[in-house]
């Protein structure tokens, strides 16, 4: 098991490092370089080189990467080039904001996807299943942006229920911030419930068929004992799968909603930076967001390990 | 030619699929005809007719500027199809490519392609696709390559996971003895076995791919105006939203319908192409 978490652990340190290369190769190719974004245009060109060789613009990109990369370990991922706030402050600070609602969508999704995934797959081909499944197309095919209009359009604009803007720290005003937080989380709900309920559904199917269910049943065990212990147990794992993956495609969705419901987390401040060339910001949002996905698989991986024996066998 | 009718009946025998096959081919006509069919010319200003209600002369409605709705709608069919289907080649084609070659050469290439992939994966869709398509510049092309690569890892799985599958039956392993070229196996006997689930990831992931593009668009890092797209109609309108909702409305639904058509045929395809699952399903 030790050996297990161990490897799991030396994989997921190698792929933020691949993550950081990467976004820092697609950053080294934007037009223009950092200098053209912050250096004054009223300065002489000598003066102008100067800052060049403080900033330590004039290094190659591969000296560069290594004194990004060394200083990022230490937790220094230097100033905004727009603001000169500390990039690591900010970028922690919007992850929080953005990941509160995140995890709250992901968690109560994967509730209710399981729980409409079961009784889509008991119900096979009759009203029920085909009433989840409808849902669960239109989900997963109603772009964020719009399903967010159409949810302020219900609740704010015509029922008047909810505000339709703004964030608030739930330590600042807790009714205030969770009434503006339910809008938000119920979008990114959506597609993850309509993922959920798929991947539940297809494999509480394929394990309903197996022998080890038909042999409980013919044992005589309690109906509600095999689909929750034999098939349900069974199941999860291809449904676990997902979780690292639904949380990247959260923060796709948080990213958009960010923008419409106007709350300053992850997508906010990236968007920002996109628009003013902040590579610094950029660099640093994208590889917190990139390591958040990064230790919510390895948790999992672990799990599996916890869970299932074979798992730590196998590569 | 024979298969192909065998799976073509097994897809339209299901009501969903038929349907969602019916709205793929009218929106392809659309978009290949939108010249021609717009009733409007869509970007033509007329200050003298804007907001103005769904009607007889105006289906839908015209936006803030005046233009007419259902105009733009058509218009930017055109650039929505574009995008998909070129981000999803370039995704296909390079994702098939990296997969093909992890698989069948497996161990340090293998490993290194892997991890590759797995870091790809963990860098959120949406901030990969943002930032390139501003390194690249702000343009179509730039945006479908943008789309394109943010999708690729999903084909690089499916492909090498096929090639693993086909690998190891006795029919390749007996090509490799008697001494077939490396290549030729690759493309003539484990090639044609990663064609139907790949067709089967391509139609879903057109649909992904148009949400990809209506989200940026939607932020402002996709398709530029003045040049119609849907999801940018739907910002556009947002800013009216409590007066004149339709404005929003409707160009979403149009992403709605089309991304679900690409979902409900993809739904029917694998069923048709993989019949292990059908069977359960």
């Amino acid at each position: 098991m030790g050996k297990y978490v161990i490897s799991k652990v030396i994989q997921s340190l190698l792929t933020v490092l691949l993550v950081s290369l990467i976004v820092f190769t697609i950053i080294e190719i934007l037009p223009g370089d950092v200098g053209t974004a912050i250096i004054p245009e009223d300065v002489t060109d000598e003066q102008a080189e100067i800052m060049r060789e403080q900033m330590g613009l004039n290094r190659t990109p591969v000296e560069r990467y290594l004194i990004w990369i060394s200083n990022a370990i230490r937790g220094d991922l230097g100033q905004s080039l727009k603001s000169s706030e500390d990039v690591f402050a900010k970028v922690s600070h919007a992850l929080g904001i953005t990941l509160s609602f995140t995890i709250a969508a992901l968690l109560i999704g994967a509730v209710i996807g399981i729980g409409f995934g079961i009784i889509a797959a008991l119900n096979r081909g009759r009203f029920w299943d085909n009433l989840i499944s409808v849902i669960a197309n239109i989900g997963s095919a109603a772009p964020g942006f719009w399903f967010a209009i159409m949810l302020i359009l219900l609740f704010a604009v015509h029922l008047n229920l909810l505000p339709v803007q703004g964030y608030t720290a739930l330590s600042v005003d807790f009714v205030k911030g969770i009434r503006q937080m339910i809008l938000p989380t119920l979008v990114l709900m959506l597609p993850t419930i309509a993922a959920i309920t798929r991947q539940t559904r297809s494999a509480m199917l394929e394990t309903l068929n197996q022998e080890f269910v038909r042999t409980a049943r013919s044992k005589g065990q309690n109906e509600r004992v095999v689909i929750l212990k034999h098939v349900l147990k069974n199941a999860l794992t291809p449904i676990l799968t997902m979780f690292g993956l639904r949380l990247n495609n959260c923060f796709a969705g948080a990213m958009i909603s960010e923008s419409i419901f106007g709350i300053p987390g992850m997508g906010s401040i990236m968007l920002a930076a996109i628009l003013d060339q902040d590579t610094n910001v950029m660099l640093g949002g994208t590889l917190f967001m990139s390591i958040s996905v990064v230790l919510i698989t390895l948790f999992i991986d672990i799990m599996y390990g916890v869970v299932d024996p074979r798992m730590r066998s196998t590569k | 030619m024979k298969n192909f009718k065998r799976i073509m009946s097994v897809v339209f025998a299901r009501k969903a699929s038929l349907a969602g096959f019916i709205v793929i081919v009218l929106f392809v006509l659309v978009a290949l005809f939108a010249k021609q069919l717009a009733p409007y010319d869509p970007g033509q200003i007329n200050l003298r007719a804007k907001t103005v209600a769904p009607c007889w002369e105006h289906p839908l409605g015209t936006d803030k500027l005046g233009r007419d709705t259902l105009s733009r709608i058509i218009s930017g069919s055109t650039v929505t199809l574009e995008i998909a289907i070129i981000s999803v080649f370039i995704a296909g084609s390079i994702g098939c490519a990296f997969g093909l070659i992890s698989g069948y050469y497996g161990g340090i290439v293998d490993a290194i392609i892997m991890r590759f992939t797995d870091a790809l994966t963990c860098i959120p869709k949406m901030a990969l696709a943002m930032t390139l398509t501003f390194a690249l510049g702000r343009n179509t092309f730039s945006l479908m390559v943008a789309i394109g690569l943010a999708s690729v890892p999903g084909y690089i799985r499916l492909v090498r996971g096929q090639v693993f599958k086909v690998k190891s039956c006795d029919y390749i392993q007996a090509q490799t003895i008697i001494g077939t070229n490396r290549i030729k196996i690759l493309f003539s006997e484990i090639l044609p076995n990663c064609i139907s689930p790949l067709i089967v990831y391509a139609t879903t992931n057109l649909g992904a791919s148009i949400i990809t593009e209506s989200s940026l668009s939607f932020i402002g890092c996709g398709v530029q105006p003045p040049a119609a797209a849907w999801g940018s109609m739907v910002e556009d309108g947002f800013s009216l939203i409590r007066v004149y909702p339709y404005l929003s409305i409707f160009p979403g639904l149009a992403i709605l319908i089309v991304v679900l058509a690409f979902n409900m045929f993809g739904d029917g395809l694998r069923d048709a192409l993989d019949p292990r699952i059908s069977k359960s399903l």
